[in-house]
């Protein structure tokens, strides 16, 4: 990218210190369209807090960042953060069926897509990541670990947003349903020019990820 | 209205009354529940505090001044929003203060309606009706912003991953807590809710109860009774509501996200 232009999606001096461990994350970077950034390094160094900062969740306490071109505080939080979507590394299930899970983000004010959710886009994501859709009925509080992880991404995935953050999504899974997982992230990514940003320990998954480029965070120490 | 047929209490039969505290003492000692010192320290405390109680009232319904009546139901709001918020340790913030305004507002408005309109003594501030009527609201409204501050406020630290997830989603701070919210007013208007189905077959309100001993003929009594159950029921309504809806933003910071020191809890 052109110094000066700003583009797609780009985070600029994010910086954050934590205060009882005299550390401080401090962190620039983006990503374009059809690309996925992974940012890894030692666990301290701040990855989750920088993701959880990028969906506007935590304040930094300096730093920019732009979406098209435009500061974040011109984007209301509902906006930016429908936008783009926050997936954490332990996904959160609400009670009712996995279907109700999946139309919980569409019955809010200010719907996504201003529409009812497309049931044949989730059911076509689920199966991608090896989920049947007769347990679309079953309560979601019964799904295992991996299928809960599954699911979150899924819900996810129908709000349509532009840019996915991913923290660990596959953490929960096993050698076949990281592979799927892993598959529908590129598809996605590339079939819709969507971005991801992704924070993963697992190296040797993160190379089946296409057109990335990676940010390492080292851990910072205050002096 | 008020009648003439009571039966007043001599200095000898309240004497008398006092061999009721034996009988609780006997208890404690046989248990060995060391509830003696409290005991005795409570009926004292009770007298005194009742017969002082009872000077200020005459004192006051004398006096019959307005303002002084409005200072005096502004007290006991303050003293009430501090009861209120006083076990309340798990917000973030201190609710005294928020409780003081929904206490007021809520026993302010529903006390005036009843006491204008429904009552409506000459002059409409009459003292002997303002503060009995008032006192009612705000012991019944005092315990439901309690009730409804400790219920809402447990849900969320209960479920802050799910108030974040909401937030993940596009919703508003109030969305993202709008399913604890609900709790929390159902919580806090239960008890009332339940005062009203069970009233006169399982219990004779002391209001009630008083006035039939005071003397007054038992459908008038009831009349008053059913008065003041609606007005207890739609100020504790308001007070639920108004707790929830002024604290609740509270807990998030200008971007709309949780406070840090919810999340890192």
């Amino acid at each position: 990218m052109e110094m000066g232009s700003v583009g797609f999606f780009r985070f600029e001096g994010i910086y954050r210190s934590f205060a009882t461990e005299k550390k401080f994350l401090q962190e620039s970077g983006g990503v374009e369209p059809g690309q996925i950034l992974t940012i890894n390094g030692p666990s301290g160094s701040g990855k989750s807090t920088l993701l959880r900062t990028l969906a506007r969740l935590i304040k930094p306490e300096a730093g920019e960042v732009f979406w098209h071109d435009r500061n974040w505080r011109s984007y209301s939080p509902t906006q930016w953060r429908r936008g783009i979507q926050f997936v954490g590394q332990k996904p959160v299930v609400f009670p009712g069926t996995i279907q109700d899970n999946l139309k919980l983000p569409f019955t809010l004010k200010e719907q996504p897509n201003q529409g009812d959710m497309s049931m044949a886009k989730a059911e076509h994501y689920m199966e991608k990541v090896g989920l049947s859709t007769p347990m679309l009925d079953q309560e979601a509080k019964t799904m295992s670990g991996g299928e809960a992880a599954r699911i979150a991404l899924v819900r996810a995935l129908i709000i349509e947003p532009e840019i996915l953050l991913l923290d660990e999504p596959t953490a929960f899974l096993d050698q076949d349903s990281r592979h799927r997982v892993i598959n529908l992230i590129n598809e996605w990514v590339q079939e819709n020019r969507r971005a991801a940003i992704i924070v993963s320990h697992q190296e040797e998954e993160l190379q089946y990820l296409e057109h990335k480029k990676i940010l390492h965070m080292p851990v910072r120490k205050a002096v | 209205m008020m009648a003439s047929g009571y039966i007043p209490i001599t200095n000898q039969q309240l004497i008398i009354s006092l061999s009721l505290v034996l009988i609780t003492g006997l208890v404690s000692m046989f248990l060995q529940l060391g509830l003696i010192k409290s005991l005795l320290w409570g009926t004292v405390r009770a007298f005194v505090q009742l017969t002082l109680i009872g000077y200020l009232l005459t004192f006051i319904f004398r006096l019959n001044h307005p303002l002084m009546i409005i200072a005096i139901i502004l007290l006991m709001s303050f003293i009430a929003s501090r009861e209120a918020t006083r076990r309340i340790t798990r917000t973030p913030f201190k609710p005294a203060l928020l409780s003081f305004v929904t206490l007021t507002a809520s026993t302010f408005l529903v006390g005036l309606i009843v006491v204008t309109t429904v009552i409506a003594p000459e002059p409409w501030y009459e003292a002997r009706v303002m503060i009995p009527i008032f006192g009612m609201i705000l012991g019944n409204s005092m315990n439901a912003v309690a009730l409804t501050l400790d219920r809402m406020y447990g849900e969320i630290y209960a479920h802050i991953e799910e108030v974040e997830q909401m937030l993940c989603f596009g919703a508003t701070s109030w969305e993202a807590i709008r399913t604890y919210a609900r709790k929390a007013v159902e919580a806090g208007m239960t008890p009332t809710i339940n005062s009203l189905m069970v009233v006169g077959l399982v219990s004779l309100p002391g209001m009630m109860t008083g006035q039939i001993l005071a003397g007054m003929d038992p459908q008038e009594a009831v009349r008053y009774q059913f008065v003041v159950l609606i007005m207890i029921a739609a100020a504790v309504a308001i007070s639920c509501l108004a707790i929830v809806v002024l604290t609740y933003r509270k807990i998030f910071n200008d971007e709309m996200a949780l406070e840090e020191s919810i999340i890192n809890k």
